[in-house]
């Protein structure tokens, strides 16, 4: 009311009170700015690029080396028509020149198996005895200085390596079966990854290795759709690695960045069709007869997945594993070496 | 806008324009602000693995399970001719996937409370081992929900169990909430005996007063493929709105398509499902398709060359899924609109 009186008494000034002096507005302006300026100051002092990792003791990060044949073009078999892991090995390995093409005397490898379950090897949810065995001979054969067995399974080490008949076949060859305790665990982040920072890796298998082989079965996944030798190097990571799969396609990927492997050997001798990544019944399993061997990785997988049905498209880690340049899911690209051995 | 306009902005004699752009640009500040905001919160509920710490999850008290601490009794006591193999295994929703890896996200969404796992022995067969998984899913429905999910092709039925059948070597079964599996390590002679044998004592040893599950009842025996029904506890069809349903497998003419039930908590909820489906179908591409339904008031939209309808009866939310033409799809309904009004 006392302004209402004083706006009739002052006209000029009543003109004025609606709007903002100059002044006012440039106080307020640096108020407003001093405010969101502490703000993100505030938000600056706590944040952390980096993210607190899987370790709280900060360790020095770690990374596989690059175990591929560099000076080597991609080279595959497709052996077809014969239930005999160990036959269709080497009729796929003589085919691409012997192991002595991939793995030189002196040579310390290591094979990657899947060893996850804790189940009898007829339900073909871990890589078959047979074909661990006959691997481990091959690269003797070939001249290896040493050969190692591992992967950190879901389930007990030593009961998985045992009831899969792994360990078993392993030693029977000569190789080394290394069981993943945590002093093997060290963190590696890999490059351009988003899930793989600062994460355990068993790192302490890989001393001194200069060769790594993967071997695993063909499985249908319930989560990722398949499993197959991307999926398999899921068994050198550590900690609670199952949060993974709230993004399981993403980490394959990763996982195909993380590991160049010298060789993957892809047993589709059985698939696993239905109820994977366990199964548990024999009639999850088809009889396929068939036996990958690659040195692309995406072009094995690629290959593997139609045995279950499927192609690369209905696999999204396939595609962005071909999408990173790991390699090509037009496995007729690189001219695989057909054998029929039926 | 003039220059003589533009130098009167902040002066005293055009208040009311000012105001207006301090309004307009007050609220794009707002508006701006309020984008952050949500960008800030969706971009934190964004899970990211990588920054969840192993240290913290090993010694979070609220991380340990509750399983690992209390040691549960195993619903079955080892019978007489088998001895324990391997030490008795449990796991809770934070640690099935240790055991079953990506399997277990069939399981967590459809109620699992724990997993009892064990090998056991026979004694006339010592290199052989039986694997028993006892998934406790908390009721009945949430164990036939796995079961069927699972039920394998050519899979020979049981007489033991309502919802039991066996494959050369394993044997699967619903049992009160508890779905189970025992697998054998190898196929002998004696394989089938030893898994009727501990199904036997695990059925005696957690006695349950059986509750027929009355959806079942109202699918049409017509053309319908044998143990086909399965329940879909969450996300039926793509559509996230749509939980509880029954859905079985028909097949007329070759052509095979799927008919599902769901009971809804009220005639009112059963109707706003519907309605919510169709859209969900109309929103994604389908077209509505007059059909003679009559009396059932059935609605059919077509989907990319094949047919839905869906109905309501009382809290029955019913339908067909994925039919080759709208007749199918009509007579299919038609039926189950006839079981439905028997109830």
């Amino acid at each position: 009311m006392k302004n209402l009186e004083q706006n009739n008494k002052v006209p000029e000034e009543n003109e004025k009170k609606p709007g903002m002096k100059r002044r006012e507005f440039l106080i307020r302006a640096a108020k407003a700015g001093l405010c969101v300026a502490a703000a993100s100051s505030v938000g600056y002092y706590f944040y952390d690029p980096e993210g607190p990792g899987a370790f709280s003791q900060q360790e020095s990060l770690v990374s596989l080396p690059d175990f591929s044949i560099s000076d080597k073009s991609p080279v595959m078999a497709i052996v077809h028509g014969t239930g005999d892991r160990n036959k269709s090995l080497d009729m796929a390995i003589k085919a691409m020149g012997g192991m002595e093409t991939f793995i030189k005397k002196g040579d310390k490898v290591l094979i990657k198996v899947n060893a996850a379950f804790a189940s009898p090897p007829s339900l073909s949810a871990t890589t078959h005895p047979d074909l661990v065995s006959e691997t481990v001979r091959l690269c003797y054969a070939a001249g290896a200085l040493s050969v190692v067995v591992t992967d950190n399974p879901i389930n007990d080490p030593a009961t998985c390596f045992s009831l899969t008949g792994i360990e078993k076949a392993a030693l029977s060859q000569g190789a080394r079966v290394i069981l993943p305790r945590e002093a093997l665990f060290k963190p590696t982040t890999v490059t351009g990854a988003k899930l793989i920072r600062n994460w355990p890796l068993l790192y302490g298998p890989f001393d001194g290795i200069t060769k790594l082989i993967g071997l695993a079965p063909i499985k249908d996944h319930h989560r990722s759709g398949a499993s197959m030798t991307m999926k398999n190097w899921y068994g050198l990571l550590g900690g609670r690695r199952n949060i993974f799969h709230q993004d399981v396609h993403g980490v394959i990927e990763e996982l195909a960045m993380m590991v160049s492997p010298t060789l993957v050997i892809l047993d589709g001798t059985w698939t696993m069709m239905t109820n994977g990544p366990t199964g548990g019944s024999l009639s999850d399993l088809k009889q396929t007869h068939t036996m990958i061997v690659s040195t692309d990785q995406v072009a094995a997988d690629s290959y593997g997945a139609t045995l279950l049905g499927k192609s690369p498209e209905n696999l999204p880690h396939i595609l962005k594993a071909e999408a990173q340049g790991i390699g090509t899911t037009d496995f007729n690209s690189i001219n695989p070496i057909r054998i029929n051995a039926g | 806008m003039t220059t003589q306009k533009k130098s009167i902005e902040f002066s005293t004699n055009n208040s009311e324009t000012t105001a207006v752009y301090e309004s307009v640009l007050s609220f794009l500040i707002i508006g701006i602000l309020c984008l952050i905001a949500f960008g800030i919160y969706r971009y934190h509920f964004k899970f990211n693995p990588a920054v969840l710490s192993l240290e913290q999850l090993r010694k979070t008290p609220e991380m340990e399970t509750p399983l690992q601490n209390q040691k549960p009794d195993m619903p079955l006591s080892p019978p007489e001719k088998f001895s324990v193999f391997s030490p008795l295994e449990t796991f809770d929703h934070m640690t099935l996937s240790d055991k079953i890896d990506g399997k277990a996200e069939l399981y967590l969404p459809a109620g699992f409370k724990s997993l009892f796992a064990q090998r056991l022995k026979p004694l006339d067969l010592p290199d052989v081992w039986y694997e028993l998984f006892i998934y406790d899913m908390g009721t009945m429905l949430n164990a036939f929900s796995v079961y069927s999910a699972q039920r394998r092709d050519n899979a020979r039925p049981e007489p033991f169990a309502e919802f039991a059948y066996s494959a050369e070597n394993a044997l699967f079964w619903v049992h009160g909430s508890y779905y189970i599996e025992i697998i054998a390590s190898d196929i002998s002679d004696n394989t089938r005996d030893h898994l009727l044998s501990l199904a036997e004592s695990f059925n005696s040893q957690n006695p349950i007063s059986v509750e027929p599950i009355e959806e079942i009842g109202f699918f049409p025996n017509e053309g319908i493929v044998e143990h086909s029904i399965t329940f879909i506890p969450a996300n039926a069809f793509g559509f996230e709105g749509l939980d509880r349903v029954f859905s079985a497998r028909y097949r007329f003419d070759n052509e095979e398509f799927t008919a599902f039930i769901s009971r809804r908590n009220s005639d009112e909820e059963a109707i706003e499902k519907a309605e919510e489906f169709l859209q969900f179908l109309i929103t994604y591409g389908g077209m509505e398709v007059s059909s003679d339904s009559g009396d059932m008031n059935a609605q059919v939209v077509e989907f990319f060359g094949t047919f839905d309808a869906v109905l309501t009866v009382g809290p029955y939310l019913a339908g067909v899924h994925e039919a080759s033409s709208p007749e199918v799809a009509t007579t299919m309904v038609q039926l189950i609109y006839e079981k439905l009004g028997t109830e």
